[in-house]
């Protein structure tokens, strides 16, 4: 059994209590995925599955069917993705702690077609804290990449 | 987090449980609140126990079917309580994890249940309830015991005995039986660990949910959004122009179990809907409750939340 | 890249490094810490279960734990007071009673849950204020704000006023919650020195307590301390202490339990280890605000000018010399003839207390923003034109003159920028069947510097070196501080360096207070002033000369080029010391703002929305506009969480934070967050040459919760003096037959 994390194969933890996120950060050196609770209350640790959100901390690695991707798999080579690209225009960061999973879940919200105004982008985006409170510049950064794609 | 292995196929024996998506059974875990020896997941048979499916009164949802699944399935959003009910709770990430058999079955949030260096009748039968007479804010008013007084948390369980509606169990032996959600969760009593009437390798394979009446869901939280309810209602009428003919009520957040408000459908039947008749029914509603040291604000919290539910249900109706 | 933070990149590939997710050649063991249930007693370990365990290297607790010596702090946070694992005694819930050290994670948990911990004979704690009466003492000072304070006969003119307004404010105690959780890393070095990687935000102090605790050299002391910060010695430390990027703080990373935990695990592990802190420890093993009761009495004539401020804070503190430092701004805000403080303080069985953004302020002001509420009402004036009238030109409590105050401004743009004047009234209906309410309030926070120490060198080849081991924690210090230095130096930013581990060279103010760019970036001044002279000696040019795009440029517009000029002298370097009398002026120094709120309340419900936070502030100098505004607006939306949700609750009987959880004390989510506007009033460019920065974060939470209240109290009619405005708050404020709501929601 393998983990497929970003494209590549990676084995899979033997101790089935093991959760996905700290497999990739104690195991795998995948530490671009953030722990701010590891009980599923602050959406740090969001990579997606197969295109969808969710949180690795709840995640037993045994039990994932599906591709990961992480923020280190985003950006393809040296590029940033939109995304990424966007939450550096915005500045939708401050610490960056919680930076990572609001990028990944940011690029969920998109794909799923639920950024289409500020107010849904806040509803659809209020999985993930940030402590620093840098929402509204979050907002602004997945406004304009829905905007981006929608002008194709 | 004890030691355990992970099954695919197979029945749970004692000591052992399902897992679906994980979201309630991995955070108690981590917490040593469960320690199962065995689980077995029920990841493998997804595609045979999840989607949604439709006759004319009734919708048929595999108990395996994501919260983010159902909420956005069109059958759905025509239910207005229940489409409330889903994307109003926890958050984008855990709804598409969580699975709606796992959500009926999500545990309680008492900080102390949560807490194992803290004695809980729940957690440890016998070891006391230091939440009676302790920081019980969030506590339930409703259907309590002298042993435990922990609230129900969930959101689609409440929805779910509001509508009448009822899930199929398979036991370990296959046989199928169908129970009403309302029959599902059981009050503490002296029991507290017992919290359900699933027997040992019970699986929820389906949820079904009649359709029609004018509904809605109120949920009041702390904050707009990620957090359970302080207070919450399901309504659903069957009006008659503008009088009721018959009326469902539930609560949440406020009671032990997902709460079914039989007092208040009584006082709403063949009346007319008017702010006075949505609280009579709000205060029949709550009229046995028990508040205890400080939760009793969520009294009138809960009678404001049936009131509202009410009104909006009726607005909904038209 | 030009116009983001200098760590920006890193942060949104997930490629920023913060303690917990550094790699080292010789990976730590992992320690997790074993806390008390309760919060009296004696404690007794039953060890035997976790260290039978393959994967558990050792357990300490106070039996086997180095012997620690006190340490002097002044940050006045817990270790002051008590150091961690020398006794049995338990004083608080949430006490550090062990510690496990294990192979990994796993290993490390499993040790943890096999721990028998048992508490004896513990007796009933008090932990909150009600429950502690006896324990109140009258204090003459509170912390790093004053406890007693009097002019004129205020009672007296209290008595006498035609207008007066009281107000029992209380607040409960919460916590910073930075998203990162935190970790330490440390390893004992084969010269008898420690080396700690850790997210500090007062990294010379923390390396002080770690020295002072562990009796290394006079140099990692309070000696050694004092002797680097006032006389500009270097010393030979043996505490490395690596600072990390922080993944938040808000006040919370100073002198914490972790930083001693870490080395006293490595000590008895005899190797590196890490210890990682869960969320749930981070509630008792750092620290919160505490827990505050204000009954403030003012007294105004008929116009609502204030005669007399009379401010009775009850304040509780933990085991912590820390205590929230309420009575150090009210008397600073408005005019008035007549004041008195008097504070009482109680220690309570809980954790020290510490810093939080606005540590003091945010309360005090919030009591007295709801009295200049009630004098509005009652001499019937607009809440803004109380404040108008009551605008004070000079420091009311001392007389002095402001270094700068646009506070005028502030009310005015804030206004403007709001619509506050034709705002629509207050319980009108809004389409959707909530009703509106319109509240503002003033901001103020003290301008504060501390002492910082640094040293420069630029190099033959072009750069800038500066030696300062500053925070970075979000508040954007790094990026800050770099482009303050490429415009001293004359260099591009990207040619300034920052050595932020340096434990000798450069001692860096705490970023404490928001005050950590203004007191670092003098003392950086001040030895880019010196290397200037140098670099005039060498030119011939004047000393009055300045670096200027590469250029040393003197007055008359005579220039040499700065890469000729150090190949010449070779490498300058110099050192720079600020900030040694804290700042202290015949000028007083603060940041002012003014906010508005506009609110939506569900009538039935309750339920309140803020739809909008306006706020403009006169913060100095604005170096960085765009991150300066994230400051503000961060800040912002922590002063509404701080008025509608934020509060850690207790068991009274157990004495715990029953929850401690980042999911169950909450925090704003971005579904809370409300359209937020911050303006930039006075005197942003600054005067040529001079620094002229001020506070930012810190003034801007201040205000928020009493513009919250008051646009509560507009719509509903309801008046809240308790923090947070939850649904409890609200019902008791508000009741069914008060609040009519005929129209709503149908
Ligand atoms: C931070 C946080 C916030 C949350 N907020 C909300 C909220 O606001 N409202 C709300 O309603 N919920 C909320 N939840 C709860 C969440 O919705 C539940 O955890 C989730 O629905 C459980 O589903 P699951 O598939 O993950 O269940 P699991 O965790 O996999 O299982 C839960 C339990 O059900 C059993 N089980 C699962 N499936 C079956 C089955 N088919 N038959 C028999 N037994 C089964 C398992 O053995 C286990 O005991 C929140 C959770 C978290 C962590
Ligand atoms: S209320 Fe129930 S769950 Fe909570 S401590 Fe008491 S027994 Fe345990
Ligand atoms: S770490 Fe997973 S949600 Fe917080
Ligand atoms: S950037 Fe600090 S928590 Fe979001």
């Amino acid at each position: 059994m393998t983990l497929c994390i970003n494209g590549a194969d990676y084995p899979m933890p033997n101790d089935p209590r093991t959760t996905l996120l700290d497999h990739m950060r104690e195991k795998l050196n995948l530490t671009g995925t953030k722990k701010g609770c590891d009980h599923g209350q602050c959406g740090a640790c969001t990579v997606l599955v197969d295109g969808k959100r969710v949180l690795s901390c709840l995640q037993l690695a045994q039990t994932v069917r599906g591709d990961v991707t992480t923020i280190e798999g985003l950006s393809k080579n040296d590029t940033l993705h939109p995304m990424q690209a966007a939450f550096l225009e915005h500045d939708a960061y401050q610490c960056g702690f919680c930076t990572p999973g609001q990028i990944m879940s940011a690029v969920a919200c998109v794909s799923e077609g639920h950024a289409g105004s500020d107010a849904e982008i806040a509803d659809w985006m209020s999985g993930n804290l940030c402590r620093c409170a840098a929402y509204p510049q979050i907002r602004a950064a997945i406004a304009s990449v829905a905007q981006a794609e929608a002008e194709g | 987090m004890s030691a355990f292995d992970i099954t695919e196929g197979g029945t749970p024996v004692d000591g052992a449980a399902w897992i679906a998506g994980g979201t309630t059974m991995v955070d108690l875990m981590k917490l040593g609140a469960t320690a199962p020896s065995r689980l077995f997941d029920l990841g493998a048979q997804r595609d045979a126990l999840s989607g949604i499916s439709e006759t004319s009164d009734t919708i048929t949802l595999g108990a395996l079917t994501t919260m983010a699944d159902a909420a956005k399935h069109p059958a759905i959003r025509g239910l207005t309580a229940v489409h409330t009910a889903l994307v109003q709770a926890a958050s984008p990430q855990i709804r598409e994890m969580a699975t709606l058999g796992g959500n009926l079955l999500q545990r309680t949030r008492c900080s102390y249940f949560r807490d194992t260096r803290q004695p809980c009748n729940k957690r440890v039968p016998g070891s006391g309830c230091p939440a009676i007479g302790g920081e019980d804010g969030h506590h339930a008013v409703l259907g309590g015991s002298a042993q435990c007084i922990a609230t129900y948390p969930g959101d689609f369980a409440v929805v779910c005995v509001a509508l009448g509606a009822e899930i199929t169990i398979r036991a370990s032996d296959g046989s199928e039986r169908k129970i009403p959600v309302q029959d599902l969760h059981r009050r503490p009593g002296a029991t507290p660990h017992t919290e359900t009437a699933l027997q040992t390798g019970d699986l929820i394979t389906a949820i079904h949910l009649p359709k029609g009446g004018a509904q809605s869901y109120i949920k009041i939280r702390d904050r707009a959004s990620y957090a359970f309810a302080t207070a919450s209602a399901a309504v659903v009428l069957h009006m008659d122009g503008a009088m009721v003919t018959s009326a469902r009520i539930a609560l949440g957040g406020l009671a032990t179990v997902p709460w079914r408000a039989a007092t208040a459908e009584h006082v709403l039947k063949g009346s007319m809907i008017d702010q006075k008749t949505a609280f009579a029914a709000g205060e029949a509603a709550l009229q046995d409750a028990h508040p205890t040291l400080t939760n009793a604000h969520r009294v009138e919290l809960g009678i404001r939340a049936v009131a509202k539910a009410i009104l909006s249900a009726r607005g909904n109706s038209v | 890249m030009q116009g983001h933070r200098i760590e920006g990149a890193d942060k949104v590939r997930g490629l920023a490094k913060y303690t917990d997710d550094l790699r080292f050649a010789t990976p730590p063991l992992i320690a997790l810490t074993a806390t008390s249930p309760v919060a009296r007693g004696r404690v007794q370990i039953d060890t035997s279960a976790a260290l039978a365990l393959p994967g558990t290297r050792c357990v300490i607790d106070h039996t086997n734990a180095p012997r620690l010596k006190r340490a002097i702090l002044i940050s006045m946070c817990e270790p002051g007071t008590r150091m961690p694992l020398q006794s049995d005694q338990v004083e608080y819930a949430g006490q550090p009673v062990a510690i496990v050290v294990a192979d990994s994670l796993h290993a490390a948990r499993d040790a943890l849950a096999a721990l028998i911990v048992t508490i004896e004979n513990h007796d009933a704690p008090a932990v909150v204020l009600s429950d502690a009466e006896n324990r109140l003492k009258s204090v003459r000072r509170a912390g790093i704000g004053p406890g007693a304070m009097k002019k004129g006969d205020a009672d007296a003119a209290l008595a006498d006023a035609s207008v007066s307004a009281e107000v029992n404010a209380h607040a409960a105690p919460h916590h910073q919650n930075p998203m990162e959780p935190g970790a330490v890393v440390a390893r004992w070095d084969p010269d008898g020195g420690v080396t700690v990687h850790a997210a500090v935000q007062w990294h010379h102090l923390d390396a002080s307590m770690i020295g002072q605790a562990f009796g290394l050299s006079w140099a990692d002391g309070m000696t050694g301390l004092l002797g680097r910060a006032v006389l500009g010695t270097s010393g030979k430390s043996k505490v490395r202490l690596h600072n990390q990027l922080s993944g938040g703080a808000f006040g919370r990373n100073i002198s914490y339990l972790a930083l001693l935990l870490a080395p006293i695990a490595a000590k008895v592990a005899g190797g590196p280890v890490k210890l990682v802190q869960s969320r749930r420890d981070t509630f008792s093993l750092m620290s919160h605000r505490s827990e505050v009761k204000q009954r403030l009495r003012v007294g105004a004539d008929t116009d609502g000018k204030l005669k007399a401020i009379v401010l009775e804070p009850d304040i509780a503190r933990g085991n912590a010399a820390f205590v929230e430092p309420i009575g150090e701004m009210p008397m600073q805000l408005y005019a008035h003839d007549t004041h008195r403080l008097t504070t009482r303080v109680a220690k309570l069985d809980l954790p020290g207390a510490g810093w939080m953004r606005g540590p003091g302020v945010a309360h005090a002001i919030f009591a007295l923003e709801q009295a200049m509420d009630d004098l509005a009402r009652q001499v019937g004036k607009d809440p803004l034109d109380i404040r108008l009238a009551n605008y004070s030109e000079k420091n009311p409590a001392n007389g002095k003159s402001w270094e700068a105050k646009a506070l005028l401004e502030a009310y005015e743009v804030g206004a403007a920028k709001f619509g506050w004047r034709d705002r629509p009234k207050g319980g009108s209906v809004r389409p959707d069947g909530r009703v509106s309410g319109f509240g503002m309030a003033s901001a103020i926070d003290l301008g504060r510097q501390f002492p910082a120490h640094a040293t420069v060198t630029m190099t033959k080849d072009g750069r800038v070196v500066v030696s300062l081991a500053v925070s970075e924690m979000g508040q954007g210090l790094l990026t800050g501080l770099t482009g303050v230095v490429a415009e001293m130096t004359g260099v591009s930013p990207d040619r300034v360096e920052f050595k932020r581990e340096a434990t000798k060279e450069g001692y860096a103010a705490g970023s404490i207070g928001s005050t950590g760019t203004y007191s670092n970036a003098a003392a950086v001044k001040t030895a880019v002033e010196k290397i200037i002279k140098k670099l005039a000696k060498a030119g011939g040019l004047p000393k009055s000369s300045k670096l200027q795009d590469g250029m040393l440029v003197a007055p008359n517009g005579e220039s040499a080029a700065i890469s000729d000029l150090l190949s010449r002298t070779g490498d300058l370097t110099a050192k720079g010391r600020a900030g040694l009398t804290f700042g202290a002026s015949k000028q007083a120094k603060a940041s002012f703002g003014a906010v508005f709120c506009e609110m939506a309340v569900d009538p039935i419900t309750l339920d309140v929305e803020v739809i909008r936070l306006v706020g403009a502030y006169d913060c100095g100098r604005v170096l960085q506009p765009k991150i300066a505004r994230a400051q503000l607006i961060g800040a912002m939306i922590m002063g509404m969480g701080q008025a509608l949700m934020e509060e850690t609750r207790l068991d009274r009987k157990r004495g715990h934070w029953t929850n401690a959880e980042i999911g169950e004390a909450l925090v704003p989510t971005q579904a809370d967050c409300p359209h937020v506007e911050a303006h930039f009033v006075g005197d942003t460019q600054g005067k040529p040459g001079a620094l002229d920065f001020k506070g930012i974060a810190e003034t801007a939470i201040v205000g928020v919760s009493p513009a919250i209240a008051s646009a509560f109290a507009d719509a509903t009619g309801g008046v809240v003096h308790h923090l947070p405005l939850n649904h409890a708050a609200r019902l008791a404020a508000v009741s069914r037959a008060q609040f009519s709501f005929k129209e709503a929601a149908e």
